[in-house]
């Protein structure tokens, strides 16, 4: 294990100079690190999860499921290009192994976006790669393929006040037949051309990358909500027509964009050795969520009509 | 093992039409002609949805460097997964090393590359239409070898950033290209000699076809059947600022007709050596086709 004086991390103004036990809170769980993650809210307690510098050693033979994952029920191992390499292990542990000279913001992107979703599915939660909000307190999921506008509409929707509770990754226990929706990480990821439509100013959010405008925006003052029950899931889908059009799923079609929606491809669930349970949580869950894909036109200008539908549905 | 095959253009080349050619040939049946809005042939290599499934991160989350030098490793495994089914890759990209000593493509994949061809006037015209913009405007984009597209950094697009350079230098990157094996094929012969081009392209590429499978299927795509289905369902590659259809006219000539003669002299000046080794100009300067 690498001491914390030997991490040859770019430094930020706040990291502390020798190594102290830090707390925070995603997810319900405690997360303990020797580096501050600024986007996320303080915890106490007991660590539930470890998040550590050190050497990275593959304890069984891994199967390599994308360019930059491989995988085995105890381990994945995330390889991120031109940052290090994240072991995620036995839902209770992140070792990272930096780079050298990495930015320690984009340590906790990843940590937060990637490593901590194949750590909460080995802890046999669902994940899904979705923006999660709570409208009039029911917990809601909007998801889509890339460029469908996820964190626009939730950016917009949590400037009509609503409850922001995470983009990107969204936890969801499922508990003596409820399914209920955690609290995740309060800040979004938004790129210049939708800031400025919103007319925010990018001077005052960190830019994430120097070659690409897109931001960090906390949402909020970093209280953890409370977790809400999960009442629907909307999967953004764009098409030519000039309509928004809202039409509910039924059946296996509820499944079918339930696992589109899901962190962790088919195959590295496989891998993971999940594959069987995590389809058995999906129809669970699919039972009594409403699943709703909502077809809209293509354009940031229809985005305004497509948050009044969504408060449409989601009003109870 | 060799089982890509890049079909390589200009935008606004008959790329597209290529693709449903290829559908229809491969994949819809005699009842049931292809849905332009499913086409179903291979991808597009600058897809950014393809590029994230197979990287596991996603671009959104990469620098433009890493994005441009990882989509060389995203086509080598798409390649392995379709073994030993060929894998077409629409690709409008340049053809330029990413990296020293790494080539935009993955040669020891590649069985060939189909170039798509058209005359530049015309392609003018149908770029201008296509990105609703001026003539005025294409021309100097295609004369222009910054030109890209999806090249923005405000913003991520649902396709990758491409660098298209000007319109002949774009012919020529690909065309000499050490070590590709590069079929040409012109619009105006796929046009004009339908069934002796596609077959030779499609021969070229690998695929197994019957005489009476590739008539079936030219005659499945033809430009008023395409034009019809996008009148009636739309098509998702249409770029959603232009009014005009995609598939429009697709006529040989048109350049000639709706350009400024400013603008026609401007092309040629710019593309003349590489129009008259396609066949676009004679020796002494007149447009041919």
């Amino acid at each position: 294990m690498l001491p914390a004086a030997g991490i040859r991390i770019k430094q930020t103004a706040t990291a502390p100079a020798k190594r102290t036990r830090l707390i925070y809170r995603a997810y319900n769980l405690n997360l303990e690190t020797w580096f501050p993650l600024t986007q996320l809210p303080p915890g106490s307690g007991r660590a539930d999860v470890r998040i550590q510098l050190g050497d990275i050693v593959e304890k069984v033979p891994l199967t390599q499921t994308h360019l930059c994952v491989r995988a085995s029920p105890q381990q994945v191992i995330l390889a991120v290009p031109g940052l290090g390499r994240f072991s995620i292990q036995d839902g209770s542990q992140i070792i990272f192994s930096p780079d050298v000279d990495v930015d320690v913001k984009l340590v906790e992107l990843f940590l937060t976006d990637y490593a901590l979703g194949y750590l909460l599915l080995q802890r046999e939660q669902m994940v899904f790669q979705a923006s999660a909000l709570s409208l009039f307190g029911q917990g809601l999921l909007i998801s889509g393929p890339s460029n469908s506008g996820k964190s626009s509409l939730a950016l917009g929707l949590w400037q009509r006040g609503h409850r922001f509770f995470g983009e990107d990754l969204a936890a969801v226990m499922l508990c003596a037949g409820r399914t209920t929706l955690l609290p995740g990480i309060p800040r979004m990821k938004i790129w210049e051309d939708r800031i400025s439509q919103l007319n925010l100013n990018t001077n005052d959010y960190h830019q994430i990358r120097p070659d690409q405008a897109r931001h960090l925006i906390p949402s909020g003052d970093l209280t953890c909500p409370e977790q809400v029950p999960l009442k629907h899931l909307i999967y953004l889908m764009d098409w030519g027509g000039d309509q928004v059009r809202a039409v509910p799923m039924r059946g296996f079609e509820k499944i079918h964009w339930l696992q589109k929606s899901c962190f962790g491809s088919p195959e590295t669930l496989a891998a993971m050795g999940l594959s069987a349970r995590h389809f058995r949580l999906l129809t669970t869950i699919a039972e009594g969520l409403p699943v709703t894909k909502l077809c809209f036109p293509r354009g940031e200008e229809h985005f305004d009509r497509i948050q009044n539908e969504i408060e449409g549905i989601c009003r109870p | 093992m060799k089982n890509l095959v890049w079909l390589a253009s200009y935008p606004k080349s008959g790329n597209t039409w290529f693709r449903v050619v290829l559908g229809n040939l491969l994949i819809a049946t005699r009842d049931k002609p292809l849905d332009i809005n499913q086409i179903g042939v291979g991808a597009i290599a600058s897809s950014r949805p393809l590029f994230d499934q197979n990287m596991g991160i996603k671009a959104s989350d990469l620098s433009l460097n890493q994005i441009q030098s990882w989509r060389v490793r995203v086509a080598e495994q798409i390649a392995q997964q379709h073994e030993p089914e060929l894998f077409f890759f629409k690709i409008h990209d340049h053809y330029q090393q990413v990296a020293p000593g790494e080539p935009l493509i993955p040669l020891d994949r590649t069985r060939c590359v189909i170039y798509l061809v058209r005359n530049p006037l015309d392609v003018c015209v149908s770029y201008a239409h296509h990105f609703h913009m001026t003539f005025e405007a294409a021309s100097q984009q295609l004369c222009n070898e910054d030109t890209g597209l999806c090249a923005g950094t405000t913003r991520l697009y649902n396709q990758l950033r491409q660098h298209l350079s000007s319109w002949s230098e774009h012919v020529r990157s690909w065309l000499e290209a050490p070590d590709l094996p590069v079929h040409v094929l012109r619009y105006e012969d796929m046009k004009r000699s339908s069934f002796q081009s596609f077959s030779k392209a499609l021969s070229a590429a690998g695929v197994a076809f019957t005489d009476e499978q590739l008539y079936r299927a030219l005659e499945a795509s033809k430009l008023e059947r395409l034009r019809l289905q996008e009148r009636e369902a739309g098509f998702v590659e249409k770029v959603r600022t232009s009014p005009a259809l995609f598939f429009r006219k697709g006529e040989i000539g048109e350049g000639q007709v709706e350009l400024s003669t400013e603008q026609v002299e401007c092309l040629i000046s710019h593309h003349g050596a590489m129009m008259r080794r396609l066949g676009y100009l004679d020796q002494t300067g007149r447009l041919l086709l």
